[in-house]
């Protein structure tokens, strides 16, 4: 038997260019399963993160139904319209376990910094109150307290405009001219764009902004309670309030959570596409390769059989042969597939900044498991094995003569 | 006992080609013999059933009194591997494979490598200077004499030979054919030699003449 895997691990060598061929076909096939599957691991974990990242308990209550389905949920636009009054704010506020209860108004205006004007969301609240629901935190100064301050989320004070917005400066919002006190930290978040709005006191939004009315109630949940218990709580009050009818939304953690889940899974299923299709253009691969191997050595097959080899041990020759091939083949496409993955998803960023999306997503990098290594190995040998075996036992199974026929 | 054994041997090829038609042919032990004919005539089907690389449609093929119709591939090999050597007219080396390795090949596959062993036969064959050679790095004439070293090492009864001088010019022929008849001569082993040609066949003790699958005149000096 030694010698046997001698034989094979020499016809290896000693036929430098088919193993090389035959290699480079079982890194291909290896390293498109293992970066396509890694680079869409690597995003994957980037949104794990960024579902971990949010608010686990702050409800929201929204105007508007919205069905549970993946919406950018920034945007208020298109739905029934409802109205959240003073009312709903007093009766939320009696809901125990409503630890801060924080109405709010939110509007697109107009931005003007350096002879430049955006159109972003302001978000009007209490000062008080927003200060302890605020999860984000301040960066640089502090929050915004009365008259006219502006705090700035972080896109807009360091990316948006041309020209960086520091803390002291003015802008002018609607015409108006605000003092910026504080910059946000960067939020991140897939949900809501925290980091392109800009904060600023309830009073000063109706005063000069004429903006009033309520677009959001956030309610910070206190602790012990169970968050999803005080946003059914605070649904029934509601839509008690309402006799019986539903024009409103309450985004529980949960809520967003499952929201946040249908993307993943979207991811995952996607993920599960490109593995399968992977998988299958690898296998196909090593499997042409395998066979081309085995069939044109035919006549060899024939020649071993003459000077005695039994089936088993030409067998035994090919199997190493393949699973050697397939082995070390895994292991060069788990390495190539690594570059293959990062140079994607650098592609993708490419794309996606040559776009101008504002991508508030950190960048994603390929994230290859040790499962991954380990199922690639397997799998590159396995098929390696199996696409070696078959023909090698089509030709071990010739009668001798007819394979030293073969040409 | 006769080392190989014909008993009315049927070869028909799909579709219903008959290659033998009921071949009657004992060998004996430290014989020469020649199967000769044209082209086509069979002989070389023959000579493949006789060495168990293939199997017959009709009829018997015994190697020392053992039918090979009985036999699973395990046996068949043994029988190649202990009985049998051949020598194939375009030689059937593996090409990967040095001239050394070539003739250790069946010792390996017997289980018991034996690289002095070849290395004698081939320095017996003139060959001793070349061991670390490729057969694609040998003459025609060289190249024959490894085959022929390979044949031998497991020590067979009977040494196939198909058209052995077929692929090389008259000179080198025949010492090649020298060499055959000088080997069965010194060590006994039984020698089957095909060929078309007449003059070939002459060397043999025994000439079988064969025409369309049949055999149809035996001569013996």
């Amino acid at each position: 038997m030694k010698e046997i895997a001698r034989l094979a691990v020499y016809n290896l060598y000693h036929r430098k260019l088919r193993t090389f061929l035959t290699l480079t076909g079982v890194v291909i096939g290896v390293a498109s399963i293992v970066g396509l599957i890694g680079a869409a691991e690597g995003i994957n974990s980037v949104i794990t993160g960024e579902i971990e990242k949010f608010q686990s308990n702050v409800i929201a209550v929204v105007p508007g139904e919205f069905k549970l389905q993946f919406s950018p949920l920034s945007q208020y636009e298109g739905m029934k319209a409802g109205k959240l009054s003073e009312r709903d704010v007093e009766e939320i506020s009696k809901i125990p376990g409503a630890e801060t209860v924080m109405p709010s108004v939110s509007s697109r205006v107009r931005v003007e910094y350096g002879g430049e004007t955006m159109i972003l969301t302001v978000f009007a609240a209490d000062p008080e109150k927003f200060r302890e629901i605020d999860t984000i935190g301040v960066l640089e100064g502090r929050y915004f307290r009365s008259g006219r301050e502006v705090l700035l989320g972080y896109s807009v004070a360091k990316e948006l405009f041309e020209k960086e917005i520091g803390i002291r400066k003015k802008v002018r919002i609607n015409g108006v001219e605000f003092r910026v006190v504080g910059v946000m930290n960067k939020a991140g978040g897939l949900f809501r764009a925290f980091d392109t709005m800009i904060y600023v006191p309830k009073s000063s939004a109706k005063k000069y902004l004429e903006l009033s009315g309520i677009t959001e109630i956030d309610v910070k949940v206190e602790e012990g309670y169970d968050p999803g218990a005080v946003a059914s709580r605070i649904e029934e009050k509601l839509k008690e309030l309402r006799k019986g009818e539903k024009d409103f939304t309450v985004i529980s953690p949960d809520f967003s959570r499952s929201i946040a889940n249908q993307i993943l899974s979207a991811m995952q299923i996607l993920l599960g596409g490109i593995a399968g299709i992977s998988f299958l253009v690898g296998a196909i691969g090593i499997s042409n390769m395998m066979f081309t191997s085995v069939l044109e050595r035919t006549r060899e097959i024939g020649i071993m059989k003459a000077v005695g080899a039994t089936r088993r041990q030409i067998m035994a020759i090919f199997l190493i042969e393949s699973g050697v091939i397939g082995f070390f083949g895994g292991i060069l496409g788990v390495v190539f597939g690594y570059g293959i993955g990062e140079g994607f998803l650098a592609l993708r960023q490419y794309f996606v900044e040559k776009s101008g999306v504002q991508t508030v997503v950190e960048r994603p990098h390929v994230l290859i498991s040790p499962e991954l290594v380990v199922a690639a190995l397997l799998f590159s040998f396995a098929v390696g094995i199996l696409a070696g075996a078959i023909p090698a036992r089509r030709a071990a199974d010739l009668q001798p003569a007819e394979a030293l026929r073969y040409e | 006992m006769p080392v190989v054994e014909c008993r009315n041997v049927w070869k028909i090829y799909e579709p219903k080609v008959p290659a033998l038609r009921g071949i009657n042919l004992k060998v004996d032990s430290g014989e020469f013999i020649s199967i000769v004919g044209p082209s086509g005539c069979g002989k070389s089907t023959l000579l493949n059933l006789m060495g168990c690389l293939d199997v017959p449609t009709r009829g018997r093929v015994l190697i020392g009194g053992c039918d090979t119709r009985k036999l699973g591939d395990a046996e068949l090999s043994r029988l190649r591997r202990e009985k049998i050597g051949f020598v194939f007219q375009f030689f059937n080396l593996i090409p990967a494979l040095t001239v050394l390795e070539n003739v250790v090949l069946p010792t390996v596959f017997s289980g018991r490598k034996d690289p002095k062993k070849a290395k004698k036969l081939l320095e017996a064959v003139g060959l001793g200077s070349k061991l670390r050679r490729k057969p694609a790095e040998l003459s025609g004439g060289e190249r024959q004499r490894v085959a022929i070293a390979r044949a031998l090492v497991n020590d067979p009864e009977v040494v196939l030979a198909d058209e052995p001088t077929g692929n090389l010019d008259s000179e080198t022929g025949a010492a090649i054919l020298d060499l055959l008849s000088s080997l069965n001569r010194e060590t006994g082993v039984t020698l089957v030699l095909i060929t078309h040609d007449p003059e070939v066949a002459k060397r043999a003790e025994r000439i079988i003449y064969m025409k369309d699958g049949k055999i149809v005149r035996e001569v013996r000096k």
